[in-house]
């Protein structure tokens, strides 16, 4: 177990930029998921980490040793890869067996680790079967097996559940969690599913386009997400969006849009806006419909039901205002007596808004 | 038996007929190119069974008797083994040789930075151009001053140099297709560039091996060129060379020759069959997803 570091790290191929100024700390026995849509630079951060790829710039420390030109080998790290990357002429045994072999450790001891590890994630009686003989799980605990044997400083994972159908990576995602709270090594796992993301990591980089968005614990990043992009990457349904102008009334602050007018819980600078136009964010379950107003609610925004989608435990409800402003509600079924067509009254809850800069997407701090 | 019925036994069957009709048509070529393979060598065959005489009279018949003269014949001629044993020889350390090399080689251009890896491949492939008429007298004043001529050393190396470049062209293709992810994983397992070679390349490329193994085994078996250049000496000749001797000035015996040719296609076959199981597709089955 150690501590990872990297700092300043740029990669670049040819004229393109996959990562720029990555910098972070992860502590000893954390785990940390890097989030994002593809081509973000979040799996070329990983391989720069396991010795894959080597940065442009910047360096990367595990403990304290420098590894930023280091060989994998040579790292004390074990990875998980999105595509197993099993040896296929060698059954699960020597599969696990394999980088013990190359450091040349004891039979006994190389059979003790294996057998611990088969017994800990369920394949004790595939021991002597192929890859091909294994389905997408088994393979998937296959290749977690060759990892957890070498016992290294960092686990890296690199959408190890990409692969597997829905139940079986909700499944898995509980194993991984368990696996790593159990062995306490520190993790970076990589992913572009938020959901796993959200349910897996003490913390969460999110990035785009080789940027670091924002990081912070699931709670931090669904609740104070510092910018448009990861408003809404995270959480499903994403946040709505709604485009529209700040405006000071009596020394009161207003948003206003299509159909929407709702006063702000505080205060705008116009310092802090590079123009009116602003967009003002709110979760879906958030939002109020057909209730009584009460103090911690928006004043009554008059919409139309456009549509119902019925989830069992909760509908999302789809809204238009009269100035054609379309957004959606997130409702519990119990609670939820909207109905497609009827008119109905939504409320923002006043301490959920967010509110971005339309033009930069940064979030504008509402000052009390 | 209504006539509803008979209608859907009709359009039942109906499919059926067509689709024996294509796979007909398709299997035509297919059949004239077994007979096209398959007439010379029975010709070949039965002619291991007459004498010269009955050769000339009845040269496409099938053999009067099925008499095992000429094989006795052949094998009459103590030297025979000795050629037999050379040409095993050769061609066993030449195809091994081969193999290892070009196998290493494959797997360098394979991992080696992407540039260089292609000059040293477009190297092979230059290599693969150059005719092997032209060498000939380079390739024998060479042999010549490193004293290696009428030594079988001397024709291996020659034989291996030869044939380097298209086994490395087929390594190549076969080891550019194996998924990158394992070589990182056993990279990251700790495996050093010998270790990630012998111990997940070389056994994940068995079935371009046994192809580049039969391709150049056949070749460089019946390769009569290289033996007649360079080996003189009659205890070192191969069988190809050899069988040159049954070609007289005025006479050739051809049931010999024939006989000779049959008895040397016989580690052909076995190579073939040996082999043939490496060549099942899907060797890297299950090691990725899907």
């Amino acid at each position: 177990m150690a501590e990872v570091k990297l700092q300043g790290i740029y990669k670049r191929f040819k004229d393109t930029v996959a990562v720029s100024n990555f910098n972070l700390e992860i502590k000893d026995g954390e785990f940390i998921v890097l989030v994002g849509p593809s081509g973000c630079g979040k799996s070329t951060t990983l391989r720069m980490v396991a010795g894959l790829e080597q940065p442009s710039e910047g360096k990367i420390y595990i403990g304290d040793k420098d590894v930023t030109y280091a060989e994998p080998k040579n790292r004390d790290i074990a990875m998980v890869f999105q595509d197993y990357a099993l040896y296929p002429h060698m059954n699960v045994f020597k599969n696990m067996a394999f980088g013990l072999q190359l450091r040349k450790m004891p039979k006994d001891e190389i059979k003790k680790r294996v057998e611990t590890a088969a017994e800990r994630l369920g394949i004790s009686h595939l021991l002597h079967r192929t890859p091909r003989q294994l389905s997408g799980g088994q393979r998937q605990r296959v290749a977690l097996g060759r990892s957890i044997v070498r016992d290294p400083q960092v686990f890296l994972m690199d959408e190890p559940l990409s692969n597997l159908d829905a139940k079986l990576r909700v499944q898995m995602r509980a194993e991984i969690v368990k696996l790593q709270k159990g062995l306490n090594t520190t993790t970076i796992y990589v992913t572009h599913d938020q959901v796993e993301a959200m349910t897996m990591g003490d913390r969460i980089v999110v990035m785009k386009d080789g940027f670091m968005q924002q990081v912070g614990t699931p709670s931090e990043i669904y609740h104070e997400p510092a910018n448009m992009f990861v408003a809404g990457f995270v959480g499903s349904p994403s946040m709505n969006f709604i485009e529209g102008e700040f405006v000071q009334k009596d020394g009161k602050c207003f948003f206003t849009a299509q159909g929407i007018e709702v006063e702000l819980p505080g205060k705008l600078s116009d310092k802090s806006l590079s123009s009116k136009s602003v967009v003002l964010g709110i979760r879906p379950e958030d939002i109020r419909v057909d209730v009584e107003k009460t103090d911690n609610l928006t004043s009554p925004v008059e919409c139309k039901v456009e549509l119902i989608e019925d989830l069992g435990a909760e509908e999302i409800v789809f809204l238009k205002t009269k100035g054609g402003q379309e957004f959606k509600a997130r409702i519990s079924s119990d609670l939820s007596k909207a109905q497609a067509g009827n008119n109905v009254n939504a409320y923002f809850k006043l301490n959920k808004i967010h509110i971005f800069d339309a033009e930069e997407g940064s979030k504008v701090p509402l000052s009390a | 038996m209504s006539n509803s019925k008979l209608d859907l036994q009709k359009a039942d069957k109906k499919p059926k007929e067509n689709i024996t009709k294509v796979d007909i048509w398709r299997q035509f070529p297919l059949l004239i190119y077994a007979i096209i393979i398959i007439t010379p060598l029975s010709l070949v065959f039965f002619a291991t069974f007459k004498n010269l005489k009955q050769l000339y009279s009845d040269p496409l018949g099938v053999p009067e008797s099925w008499s095992l003269a000429n094989y006795k014949a052949l094998f009459a001629n103590e030297n025979m083994l000795i050629y037999f044993k050379n040409s095993v020889i050769v061609t066993c350390i030449s195809v091994f040789s081969i193999l290892l090399l070009a196998s290493m080689i494959a797997y360098a251009i394979v991992r080696l930075p992407k540039w260089i890896g292609n000059i040293v491949f477009g190297f092979v492939v230059v290599g693969m151009m150059v005719p092997t008429q032209v060498n000939m007298i380079p390739q024998y004043l060479l042999l010549d001053r490193l004293n290696l001529l009428d030594k079988h050393l001397g024709l291996i190396c020659v034989t291996v140099a030869t044939f380097l470049p298209i086994a490395v062209f087929i390594l190549t293709g076969f080891m550019k297709t194996l998924p990158k992810g394992l070589i990182e994983a056993a990279s990251i397992d700790g495996a050093s560039h010998w270790q990630i070679y012998s111990r997940v390349m070389l056994p994940l490329s068995g079935p371009s091996l046994a192809t580049t193994a039969i391709f150049c085994f056949v070749i460089v078996w019946n390769d009569l060129l290289y033996p007649l250049l360079f080996i003189k000496s009659d205890s070192l000749k191969t069988m190809p060379l050899a069988l040159l001797e049954f070609q007289g000035q005025y006479l050739t015996n051809y049931p010999m020759i024939f006989s000779g040719v049959v008895v040397a296609s016989i580690p052909m076959i076995i190579i073939y069959v040996f082999l043939q199981r490496y060549f099942i597709a899907g060797m890297t089955a299950g090691s990725m997803k899907g």
